[in-house]
C-alpha cells in the first residue's frame, strides 16, 4: 500500500501498474496479486481505507472527558497534521490523489472522511452560540484548510504541516466561537506545536 | 461630391475576423465539454461527443485544438476566466472594504449560478488535470481569488495574517463546489451575506483582538499578529 501511495504521488495513477508497485515494495508480483486480486485499484482502495482508519483512530483518541469540545477538536486537528507529516505519501493519497483521477471507490472513502470531519465541526457548533449555518461554516472551514494542505503537499512540505495548527484552529473556530475565544484556542494550539509530537497510536497501520 | 454607391459596401455578407470566429467556436466547444462533464463526469468527455454536442465537424475541432486534452484544458481555463472576470469587475467598484468584499463574493456566486456547468468544470472537474508548476490546477482559481481578497481586506491586518485570504478563498470556492455538485436547491446568492460575515469577522473585531492580546515579547507575529509563531514563511514563498 505504501509503495502504491508513493508511486501514485510520484507518477500519477494512470502511469503505474501492478509490476511497478510490486518492484517498489520489493515483492514478487504474484505476492501482490495474492493480496489484491483485482490489482492496483484494490490496492489503492486498501491504502485509502488504511489512512481513513488512522484518521478516525487518532481523532477519536483526541476526545477525552478532561477536554472541552473545542480542545478535543484542536487535538484532533493536531493528530491529523502529525499523521500526514509522518506519512507524506499517504497524505498525498488522501488529500490530492483521491480528489483527482482516483477510481470511484477511493473517492467515496475520501468523502466518508470529509463527512466525519464535517460532523466533528458541527458537533462543536452545538457547544457554541454561532449565528452561522453550521453546514456552510463547516464546509468552508474544511474546504479552506484542505486546500492549504493540498498546496503544502504539492510543494513537498508535508513535514511542516503541524506548524499550520494555530492558523487552522483559528480558521476552524472563528465562525463558531467569535474572535476572542478563537484567539485563545489558537494560542493553546501554538503551545502544542512547541511540544514533541504526540504518540499517534500503539499499532500504526501505515508503517 | 455625392457617391454613386458603388464603393460604399462590399458585396455579400460582411466577414467577421478569423480570430473572433475561432474564439466563438472554441467557446462553443467549452460549453459542450462542460455539459458533458456535468452529465457524465470527465470520462464522458470524448472528442466524438464534444463535436456532436457542439454541432461541429471533427476537422474544425482539430483546427482549433490539438486534441481532447487540449480542448478540456481550454474549457477549464475559459470557465475560470469567466469567474475571475466577474470577481475583478466587482472588486474594482469603489466602496468600503466590507462593501467591496460583499460585492466580490456576490459576483463569484452569481457568475457560478449563471454558468453552473462551466463553473463546475473549472472548480470540480479540473481536479483531474495534472498540477501546473507544482500547484494543483484548481488552486489557480483559489489563488487568484485570494489575491483579490488580499487587495480588498484591510492591509494593516492582512500583512500579519498567514494564509487567511487563501483559506477564505478556498473556503468559499469549496462551498460553491459543493453547491454545484449537489445542484443545491437554495439560491446560491443567498449565501453572500453569511460568507461575507464569516470572512470579515476577524477584521471587524480587530480592536477587541488587540485588546485581548497578552504581551509576550520575543516571539514572531503569526496569524492576526498574535503571539504564536507563524509557519515561518512569508506569503510570497508559499
Amino acid at each position: 500500500m505504501g509503495a502504491a501511495a508513493e508511486l501514485s504521488a510520484e507518477l500519477g495513477y494512470s502511469e503505474i501498474d501492478e509490476a511497478l508497485i510490486a518492484r517498489r515494495a520489493g515483492l514478487p508480483p504474484e505476492t501482490l496479486w495474492n493480496h489484491f486480486s483485482a490489482g492496483k485499484e484494490e490496492c489503492m482502495v486498501a491504502a485509502e481505507n488504511a489512512i481513513l482508519l488512522e484518521v478516525v483512530t487518532v481523532v477519536s483518541r483526541s476526545y477525552s472527558a478532561d477536554r472541552s469540545e473545542w480542545e478535543s477538536v484542536i487535538y484532533g486537528v493536531r493528530a491529523i497534521l502529525e499523521l500526514m507529516a509522518a506519512n507524506p505519501a499517504f497524505a498525498y493519497l488522501g488529500y490530492v490523489f483521491s480528489r483527482q483521477m482516483a477510481p470511484g471507490p477511493v473517492r467515496e472513502i475520501y468523502e466518508t472522511g470529509h463527512r466525519m470531519l464535517e460532523a466533528m465541526l458541527q458537533r462543536g457548533w452545538e457547544y457554541s452560540s454561532s449565528p452561522h449555518h453550521p453546514t456552510v461554516a463547516a464546509l468552508g472551514v474544511l474546504g479552506g484548510t484542505q486546500a492549504i494542505i493540498r498546496r503544502e503537499l504539492a510543494a513537498g512540505r508535508a513535514t511542516e504541516l503541524p506548524r499550520l495548527l494555530p492558523d487552522f484552529v483559528y480558521a476552524a473556530t472563528v465562525p463558531f466561537l467569535g474572535q476572542p475565544e478563537s484567539l485563545r484556542l489558537a494560542r493553546e494550539a501554538a503551545d502544542l506545536v512547541q511540544e514533541p509530537p504526540g504518540r499517534l497510536r500503539d499499532d500504526p497501520v501505515l508503517e | 461630391m455625392v457617391s454613386d454607391g458603388s464603393e460604399s459596401w462590399p458585396s455579400g455578407r460582411p466577414r467577421l475576423p478569423r480570430g473572433f470566429v475561432d474564439d466563438f467556436k472554441r467557446q462553443r466547444c467549452a460549453a459542450a465539454i462542460a455539459d458533458l462533464a456535468h452529465e457524465g463526469g470527465t470520462q464522458a468527455v470524448t472528442t466524438a461527443r464534444v463535436t456532436a454536442r457542439a454541432k461541429m465537424a471533427k476537422a474544425t475541432f482539430y483546427d482549433l485544438f490539438d486534441g481532447r486534452d487540449t480542448a478540456f484544458r481550454y474549457a477549464c481555463d475559459y470557465g475560470r476566466e469567466l469567474l475571475l472576470e466577474a470577481l475583478h469587475g466587482a472588486a474594482e467598484v469603489p466602496g468600503t472594504w466590507e462593501e467591496r468584499l460583499g460585492r466580490t463574493i456576490g459576483a463569484l456566486l452569481d457568475a457560478a449560478a449563471e454558468n453552473p456547468n462551466l463553473a463546475e468544470l473549472c472548480i470540480v472537474h479540473s481536479k483531474s488535470l495534472e498540477p501546473e508548476h507544482g500547484k494543483p490546477y484548481d488552486g489557480i482559481l483559489t489563488d487568484a481569488f485570494a489575491e483579490v481578497l488580499t487587495e480588498i481586506l484591510p492591509a494593516d491586518l492582512e500583512e500579519r495574517v498567514f494564509s487567511f485570504s487563501e483559506l477564505a478563498a478556498a473556503a468559499i470556492v469549496s462551498i460553491v463546489a459543493r453547491w454545484l455538485i449537489t445542484e443545491g436547491n437554495e439560491d446560491l446568492s443567498e449565501l453572500r451575506g453569511e460568507l461575507t460575515a464569516i470572512v470579515s469577522m476577524p477584521y471587524r473585531r480587530e480592536h477587541s483582538a488587540r485588546a485581548a492580546r497578552p504581551e509576550r515579547p520575543g516571539m514572531s507575529p503569526g496569524l492576526l499578529g498574535q503571539d504564536w509563531p507563524g509557519p515561518g514563511r512569508s506569503r510570497s514563498s508559499t
